[in-house]
Formats: C-alpha cells, sequence, structure tokens
C-alpha cells in the first residue's frame, strides 16, 4: 500500500535507492514561480529557533551541555523546539541546540570542548571511560614518533583522531522507501553470506560489524518509537518519507560527532512522494513547502560540541549537512525536480543560512530555469556552491551526493576515510632545510645538509622536494591507516553503516594546503632569483625574490602547469603505498578555513609570503596575485586535473555586483555563463560570493548592520559573524574580483 | 578562401596594450573579456585610465593577443570581447588584425571608443565589429574642445558611419555635476542622436567617479575634475528619463 502507483522495478527486490527514483522521479523544466512562502505554523517554528539561537549566541556560542549523558540514539527522551507547530520531530539531545557528548571519538576532547565553555564533564562519564578505550587513546597507542612530529609541527594537521571522522553519507533515504524491518531482514541475509566466507581477520571484522548495524538499526526504530512513529514499515507520503529520512540523520548525529555530517542526495527523492501526495489530492503547495521548511529547520538546528582549538580550523560551527541539489541522470534526463527549487527557496523562507550546506550539481545541460535560479539564489544569499556533475557523472554514475565540501561518493555504496591534509609549502621549506622545521627547529623528515648556496636553484630543490615528498606520501598514508584502523575499533558508525550496502567501497582521502603557494614558490625559483637568509644555526627561515615571476592564478601555463604537476606527483607517490582496509587514494585541494592556521604554523615562503601569513584557500590563486581578472585566475584553478584530485578541487570565487552586470537579469545570465565556461574546462568546484569588501568591512566593525551574513569560504558557508577577527581579516583581505 | 601566409601576416601585425580584463560584464553584453591598448589622442579631463595615453605597456602580436583571448571563450555565452583603452581606434590597423582572428573562432566584438579617430583602418575595423560603445562625451564642440581636446564633429562622423555599416550602437556618457549633469545638456544629446536611433540599442549615462586619483597620484599627474563632486545615481536616473521611451 506505501507503494501505490510507484513504477516498480529492481528496487522492489533489491536495496536500490536509484532504481525507485530513475522509475519514478517527475523532471521539472520550469521556473520557480510555483513556489508559496512560508506558513505561519513555519514562521512561529523559526521565530521559537530564532530566539534560541541568539540565547545561544548571547552565551559565547554554546547554549547550553549535556555533561551527565554519553551520547546515542536512545538516550534522551523525546525533546521538541514548539511541540504544536512541529511538523518534523526530534531533536538530538533532551533540549533544543543543547549540545552532546561523544566521548568515543575522545574523552580528552569531550572534556576539554565542556571547560572551554564554563562545563565540567560528569564523574559519571569520566568514571565510565576510565574503563574504556576510545579512537583517540587507540590512535595514540600505535602513533610513531614521526607521525607526532609531523601532528605537532603542522605537517599534518586537522587529522580526526580525537573525535568522530565524519565524511560518512548513510544513504538516508532507505529507510523511507523500504522501513527498518526490511533494512534489518537484508543485512541478517547478509551476515549469512558472510558465515559461508573464510573467517579471516577482515571477515570477522565485517561480521562484527554488520551485527552492530542490526543493532543500531533496532535502535533506530526505537528511537522514533519514542516519538511515537512507527518506522519499521515503508514511509506512505511526504511528510512520513521525509521524518523517516529526517530520522536516520538524526540518529546519525545522537551516534557520531564527524567533522562533517552530510545529507546526501534528498530532494529529488522526496519529491516523488510529493507528486504523489499531490495527485491524490492530499499536500498541495503550500504543503509540501512546510514540510521541507519544517525539516530544513530542523537541520538548522543541528550542532555538535567543539573545543577552540577544532574552530580555529573549522570555523563558524559548521556541520556540513550538505544536500547535493541537481544534476542530470545517466539516462539524460536532468534530476531537477519541483523539490529542487523547494530546497533552495528555504534560503528565502527561513532567510539566509550556511546550513544545510547547498550544493548544486552543474551540468551544462541542466534546464536553464533551473541554472538561472541557482544563480539568483547565489548573487542574493550567497549560500551555495556548485560542482561539476559533468565531471563527476561518468565516475560515480548519478546517485552520488558531495560529503562535506567536496567529496563525491556513490550513496550507500562508498564510504571516506577522512584525511585531513598536509601543508605543502613545509614540505618544500624542509625539502630546503633537510629534514628540520623552520619554525621549531626540529628533524621532522630525514636528515640531509642544509642547502648550502646562497641562491636557489631550481633543479636542485625540486630533487631535494621529491625526495621529501616521498617520505611525506608514505608518512601520511601511513598515519591515515592508524586512524582508521582504530576508528573502525573503537567508533565504527554503525547507524551511517548500517545505511550503506554491506561490501562497501572505501575511499582514503588525503589532502593538500598551500597548493598556491608552493606552485608561486617554486616559479618563483625557476624564473625569478631567489636568496636565501639563514639564522645563527644556519637553518633557512627566510627569502629573498628578485625579480619578476609567474604567479597562479594568471592563467599562465608556466606556473600554472607546476601546480597540476605537483599534485599528479603527490597522489602518484601516495599510491604507492597501501592503505587500510584497501581504500583507494584519493586526494584533494581543500582547507576549509585551515588555512588560516596552516599559514600561521609557516614560515617565510620563496614566493614572497611572510612567516605566519595565511595561505589561500583550498586551491585559491593566493590573494591578490591574479592580475588578468576573474576568468584569467578560474581558468588557472580548471588546469587542475581531477583524475589526480578525485577528492575535490576547492576554488572560492568572489565578485562585486557591479562588476558581474548592471541589471540583476544581466548578473544572473553571467553568472551563468561563468559556471558554464569554467566547469566546461573540466573545473570541479566553485563557491560563490557576490559581495562588495566594503559590506564585509561594514559588517566587521558593527556586526549589528548584517546579522545573517553569510558568506562562502572554502568549500562551505558560514555566518560572517561567526568567525574569528583573524579570519574575518584574511576573508576581507581575498580577491574581490571588480569592474575595470 | 584564405591563403594561409595572409593569416601570419595578420598574426603578426604588432600592438601595444597596457593589459587585459578577462571578466568585463559592464562593456557590452554579456560575458566579456576587456584589452586595454594604449594611446589616445584625446586628454579628457576625467579620464580613468591615464596610463594608457603614454604609448608603452606590452607590445604583443595580433596572433598572440587573439590566442590569449580565446582562452575565455567558453564562458562568453552572449558576451565577446570588447577592445577598450587609451583608445583602441588609436591602433586600429592591430585591432583589425585581432578581430579578424576573433571572428574566425565566432566572437563577437565590441569596440569601446570616442569616436575620434579617422582613417581607413578605422573604417575595416568598425566593419569587423558587432557593436560599437561610442563615448559622446559633451555635447558642444566648445565643452568638447575644452575638457578632451577633440572635436565633437569628429564624433558624430564616426557614429555615421557606424550607421552607413549598419552595425549596433550604444552612447555612453560620463555625467559631472556644473559640467553636463542638466536637462539642457541631456535634451541636446538627445537631439543630436535622433537621426541614429534606428542603430542605438543603448544610452547609458555614467556617474563621474573619482576612483582614479590614487593612479594620478602615482604617475604624478594632476587630475583636472578632483574638485568635482562625484555624481549620485539619483541625478543619473532623474536624467535617464528623458531619455526613456515615454
Amino acid at each position: 500500500m506505501q507503494y501505490r502507483n510507484f513504477k516498480k522495478g529492481k528496487w522492489i527486490d533489491e536495496i536500490n535507492v536509484a532504481d525507485f527514483i530513475r522509475l519514478n522521479y517527475t523532471p521539472y523544466y520550469g521556473g520557480s514561480e510555483f513556489l508559496a512562502p512560508p506558513t505561519s505554523r513555519t514562521k512561529k517554528l523559526l521565530a521559537r529557533l530564532e530566539e534560541l539561537q541568539k540565547e545561544e549566541k548571547e552565551r559565547g556560542g554554546v547554549l547550553g551541555i549535556d555533561t551527565r549523558t554519553v551520547s546515542s540514539l536512545l538516550a534522551y527522551p523525546p525533546a521538541y523546539i514548539d511541540q504544536e507547530n512541529e511538523l518534523i520531530v526530534g531533536l538530538q539531545t533532551g533540549a533544543p541546540l543543547v549540545r552532546g557528548v561523544h566521548p568515543f571519538g575522545g574523552i580528552r576532547m569531550a572534556r576539554s570542548a565542556c571547560q572551554a565553555y564554563g562545563e565540567t564533564l560528569s564523574e559519571k562519564i569520566e568514571t565510565e571511560f576510565k574503563y574504556r578505550t576510545t579512537h583517540n587513546d587507540g590512535v595514540f597507542r600505535a602513533y610513531t614518533d614521526e607521525m607526532r612530529k609531523c601532528r605537532h609541527v603542522g605537517l599534518l594537521t586537522g587529522l580526526p583522531d580525537a573525535y568522530g571522522r565524519g565524511r560518512i553519507i548513510g544513504d538516508y533515504r532507505r529507510v523511507a522507501l523500504y522501513g527498518i524491518n526490511r533494512l534489518i531482514d537484508e543485512k541478517i541475509k547478509d551476515k549469512k553470506e558472510l558465515g559461508k566466507r573464510m573467517m579471516t581477520a577482515e571477515n570477522m571484522k565485517l561480521t562484527e560489524e554488520v551485527t552492530e548495524q542490526i543493532q543500531f538499526l533496532g535502535y533506530l526504530k526505537d528511537m522514533a518509537a519514542g516519538y511515537g512513529v512507527d518506522i519499521s514499515v515503508p514511509a506512505n507520503n511526504l511528510l512520513e518519507a521525509t521524518q523517516w529520512v529526517y530520522f536516520a540523520y538524526l540518529a546519525s548525529n545522537k551516534e557520531q560527532n564527524g567533522a562533517a555530517m552530510s545529507l546526501g542526495r534528498v530532494s529529488t527523492f522526496l519529491d516523488i512522494y510529493a507528486e504523489r501526495d499531490i495527485a491524490e489530492g492530499t499536500l498541495d503547495e503550500q504543503g509540501a513547502q512546510e514540510i521541507i521548511d519544517g525539516f530544513v529547520l530542523k537541520l538548522r538546528a543541528m550542532r555538535h560540541l567543539r573545543t577552540p582549538e577544532y574552530n580555529e580550523l573549522f570555523a563558524g560551527d559548521p556541520m556540513w549537512i550538505t544536500e547535493s541539489v541537481g544534476g542530470m541522470g545517466e539516462d539524460g534526463r536532468p534530476l531537477v525536480t519541483k523539490n529542487s527549487f523547494r530546497f533552495l527557496h528555504t534560503l528565502y523562507n527561513l532567510g539566509y543560512s550556511p546550513e544545510p550546506n547547498l550544493t548544486v550539481l552543474w551540468s551544462k545541460d541542466l534546464p536553464d530555469e533551473f541554472k538561472k535560479y541557482t544563480a539568483r539564489v547565489s548573487i542574493e544569499t550567497d549560500s551555495i556552491q556548485y560542482e561539476s556533475d559533468d565531471l563527476m557523472r561518468p565516475i560515480s554514475g548519478d546517485d552520488y551526493a558531495i560529503a562535506c565540501c567536496v567529496s563525491s561518493m556513490k550513496l550507500g555504496k562508498q564510504m571516506q576515510f577522512f584525511g585531513a591534509r598536509c601543508n605543502l609549502p613545509k614540505i618544500l621549506l624542509m625539502a630546503i632545510n633537510g629534514g628540520k622545521d623552520e619554525k621549531y627547529f626540529m628533524q621532522v623528515g630525514p636528515k640531509m645538509p642544509v642547502y648550502e648556496k646562497d641562491v636557489l636553484d631550481y633543479d636542485e630543490v625540486i630533487n631535494r622536494l621529491n625526495y621529501y615528498l616521498q617520505w611525506l606520501a608514505r608518512t601520511y598514508v601511513n598515519t591515515m591507516n592508524v586512524i582508521h584502523f582504530m576508528h573502525d575499533k573503537y567508533a565504527y558508525e554503525k547507524t551511517q553503516m548500517a545505511l550503506h550496502d554491506t561490501d562497501v567501497d572505501r575511499l582514503m582521502a588525503f589532502g593538500v594546503a598551500g597548493l598556491s603557494v608552493i606552485a608561486d614558490s617554486l616559479s618563483a625559483i625557476k624564473y625569478a632569483k631567489v636568496k636565501v637568509v639563514r639564522n645563527a644555526d644556519g637553518i633557512i627561515v627566510d627569502y629573498v625574490t628578485e625579480g619578476d615571476f609567474p604567479k597562479f592564478g594568471n592563467d599562465d601555463d608556466r606556473v600554472d602547469g607546476i601546480a597540476k604537476d605537483l599534485l599528479h606527483k603527490f597522489i602518484t607517490e601516495l599510491r604507492k603505498t597501501p592503505t587500510y582496509r584497501n581504500a583507494t587514494h584519493t586526494l584533494s585541494a581543500l582547507t576549509i578555513t585551515s588555512n588560516v592556521v596552516y599559514g600561521k604554523k609557516t614560515g617565510a615562503t620563496p614566493d614572497g609570503r611572510k612567516a605566519g601569513e595565511p595561505f589561500a584557500p583550498g586551491a585559491n590563486p593566493m590573494h591578490n596575485r591574479e592580475k588578468a581578472g576573474a576568468l584569467a585566475s578560474l581558468n588557472s584553478v580548471a588546469k587542475l586535473s581531477y583524475d589526480d584530485c578525485r577528492d575535490g578541487i576547492s576554488n572560492t570565487f568572489s565578485i562585486v555586483p557591479d562588476a558581474l552586470g548592471k541589471t540583476k537579469e544581466s548578473r544572473i545570465d553571467n553568472l551563468v555563463s561563468i559556471m558554464d565556461g569554467y566547469f566546461a574546462y573540466g573545473a570541479h568546484h566553485l563557491n560563490v560570493n557576490v559581495l562588495d569588501r566594503e559590506k564585509l568591512v561594514l559588517a566587521m566593525e558593527d556586526p549589528s548592520l548584517f546579522p545573517n551574513l553569510t558568506i562562502r569560504v572554502s568549500g562551505y558557508a558560514v555566518n560572517f559573524h561567526k568567525l574569528t577577527k583573524e579570519q574575518q581579516r584574511e576573508v576581507i583581505s581575498r580577491t574581490f574580483h571588480t569592474a575595470v | 578562401m584564405k591563403s594561409f601566409p595572409e593569416l601570419s601576416i595578420l598574426r603578426s601585425e604588432k600592438g601595444r596594450i597596457s593589459g587585459i580584463q578577462s571578466l568585463g560584464g559592464v562593456d557590452g553584453p554579456g560575458v566579456r573579456a576587456v584589452v586595454f591598448g594604449v594611446g589616445c589622442p584625446l586628454r579628457c579631463a576625467y579620464c580613468h585610465n591615464p596610463e594608457t595615453w603614454a604609448e608603452n605597456g606590452e607590445e604583443i602580436t595580433a596572433g598572440e593577443l587573439a590566442d590569449k583571448l580565446l582562452r575565455y571563450k567558453p564562458y562568453f555565452a552572449n558576451g565577446g570581447v570588447t577592445f577598450s583603452g587609451g583608445e583602441p581606434l588609436a591602433q586600429a590597423k592591430f585591432f583589425s588584425a585581432v578581430a579578424t582572428l576573433l571572428k574566425a573562432e565566432g566572437v563577437h566584438i565590441a569596440t569601446d571608443t570616442s569616436g575620434s579617430v579617422k582613417g581607413e583602418w578605422v573604417d575595416r575595423l568598425i566593419d569587423k565589429c558587432d557593436l560599437l560603445l561610442c563615448d559622446v562625451k559633451f555635447t558642444s564642440e566648445e565643452d568638447y574642445k575644452k575638457y578632451t581636446g577633440g572635436s565633437l564633429s569628429d564624433v558624430l562622423e564616426f557614429i555615421q558611419k557606424v550607421c552607413l555599416a549598419n552595425k549596433r550602437l550604444w552612447i555612453r556618457q560620463v555625467i559631472v555635476e556644473g559640467v553636463n549633469a542638466d536637462e539642457e545638456n541631456a535634451l541636446k544629446l538627445k537631439k543630436i542622436l535622433a537621426p541614429y536611433m534606428a542603430n542605438i540599442d543603448k544610452i547609458e549615462l555614467l556617474p563621474f567617479r573619482k576612483l582614479c586619483l590614487e593612479k594620478y597620484e602615482r604617475l604624478g599627474l594632476t587630475f583636472p575634475f578632483a574638485d568635482k563632486p562625484e555624481t549620485s545615481s539619483q541625478k543619473i536616473k532623474e536624467l535617464e528619463k528623458i531619455f526613456s521611451n515615454e
């Protein structure tokens, strides 16, 4: 009965959401004129949430912490923001915006996060965890001295070794389409199959994991039952389907505090239910929008407890509730539905907001009206990002989603071992200094004499760099292997992995920071004259660069080629060291806001960047070195190969409205043209900000002027006021492409 | 069909530019790459690019420039390339060569000019363009001479040629308080343009701005209009009404 009027197919006999979507969705080619404003119920609920958010801000960013409860699916009684106005129910803890404690990733992090906000982790939890090993404990048992040093000097930073690794997307849609009972049955079948295999270490591990998955699916059902909702069977309409999906997502967040807890690709899936309800006369447009608004509003209330050090790396309290919208089907029909519009429309109905992290999967073949609508949303809200569906679809099929900022994975079929990033400028400096760190003067890498001549010779520097990159790649892969072995062992994601196929494909995502700094530095060494400056101990701590040199961001192959080759070289080196659970090595050029911290930890570089100055974010050219305007800058980044960087190449693009066009219509058309052009060159990702620098300066001086000012940073969006002053200054210092 | 030697002669034509702005959203329709040629016969009192007066800049061949500009072609959609300056007509032969190379690739071409240069190569360049953006700087010979050093009649002759060649035209004028920011001037401009309206798609009044002050200081030049106030957008809107088809 729940499947009435659905076209049957493979999805009936096997867990196959993509097949269900393909057979049942209705592409939408029209414009945004059908969209409905918020209902009074939505407005009331929103008003209550805004009150709470205000209070949260007044209390220094955290409204409250439940220090007595270890967060899990059944740890808290049902709770509400405003029960009579909540269409979609369920909260992470016993009260809205109150943060839960997740000690399985690491008790130390949980403890210091409580302290940072004036609370103390309860004696009860402290005692319980005295007798438990956390992920963090495990990692530090296995870390080598070398790994610790790499971490200490900031060669490897942001590693998920003290909290949930995140970047895993459960296929939350499965709960709505199949109901929990069917999912449990399938997992029981899988377990029986595993029992027929050789009991190798890997098979035993997987068998144990599947058992835990089954257990947690049961908890998920019980959690929903606590709210009076029976999710053992498939959802019957849009409201139920949305609620089922939300419960599954919520349960994952009760269990895990992963760095990025992304949602997946639910809007077109849910549209199938909306279309059926509307056809059956049980729902109208207003009602459909109200459900989506209610859902998104709950997503905006999601919180995790973090430490101040964490916030430095990933500023603005992000959750990365990334929802991928749009894209094309492999059959050539756009996967754009009315619900794609409804999700974007929440930015108007509920106000501008960084979360959920709305990500448009761009294709040259998307319907024009949808392209224009997304461009309009960008121009008006600065809240969305774009990634090339034409680039990812041939690799990932048409049912993938983005985790975090730029990491694509096939829903329910692939998972990722998140690996943060390594500091490329630092490895260059270390290569010049024979393995010594230029700030701590500590021997980190293999020992070699410090570079001896006064002027840097390109070939010699490259030889040294190649040697140290090999060493770094090996150390980095091994470090990641330790982290993910321990995470699987002590903090395995039972709910999220229950919403994956049992035999899952694994990716191990490495990353680089400071790509434009190292590219420009090598260019300076090659095309200008770089003299070294030594300290009393002979360590090179500064550089004097004479003459001009090509800089990344000007569509100049001489330096763009250096950046491109470096990524190729690095992923090639990484692939030489085997990964834990045979994961596929991938690489990203993405920094989040860690480009500021990385810069702080890195000495002066041969490109003229001073010690401590921030790097550019992601794959961005360094600020204000782009002399030929925006398209030249985009062309440079577009040259970086996605084949080398399958975990994503992040580019953040800021342009002032007047430079984009004179009228609103021309700005929309021009932004669409820019996106089409950029992605036609094989580029991967674009964060778009259309705003004046002056606005940010004003906002920095007087936050009350633009309280909801949202901007895109590397791969996500933040409320500008949640950034530290240092980060705000860094954002303001970036290139804003202006009119001539 | 063109023979190769002819193409290589075009490609080797030399010119001087002060730079390329790869994304211009305002100098013609759509997304446009804008090239700034150096050299200008005029000395406008409000000139924004005084660095282009001196005929130095970077020497580049038409072929090299066309190759660079073609890198932006995927972004153009309804846009294209705009030649600006300086005065692009001052290097009409060079820009004709660039235009020929770009046209062969189907690129839309606009030239942003004062219209105050004449000659055979100017005629040829007009012929290669899809759109001319002509800045009719002042509406009387007297003002024109006084504030630019040029002649209004040259400009009108240029506009006539553009219309004879049946090209599209955008007319622009910078509005400066105390000089031409009044109804009388607007009406005069309207009257001057009346015979050419069949070819004119747009008349843009641009507010006088002083963003270039720093440039003048850097170049050690005095900015003649330094004491003039910036024009308000209110004023522009008011004057624009005179041109709207009521």
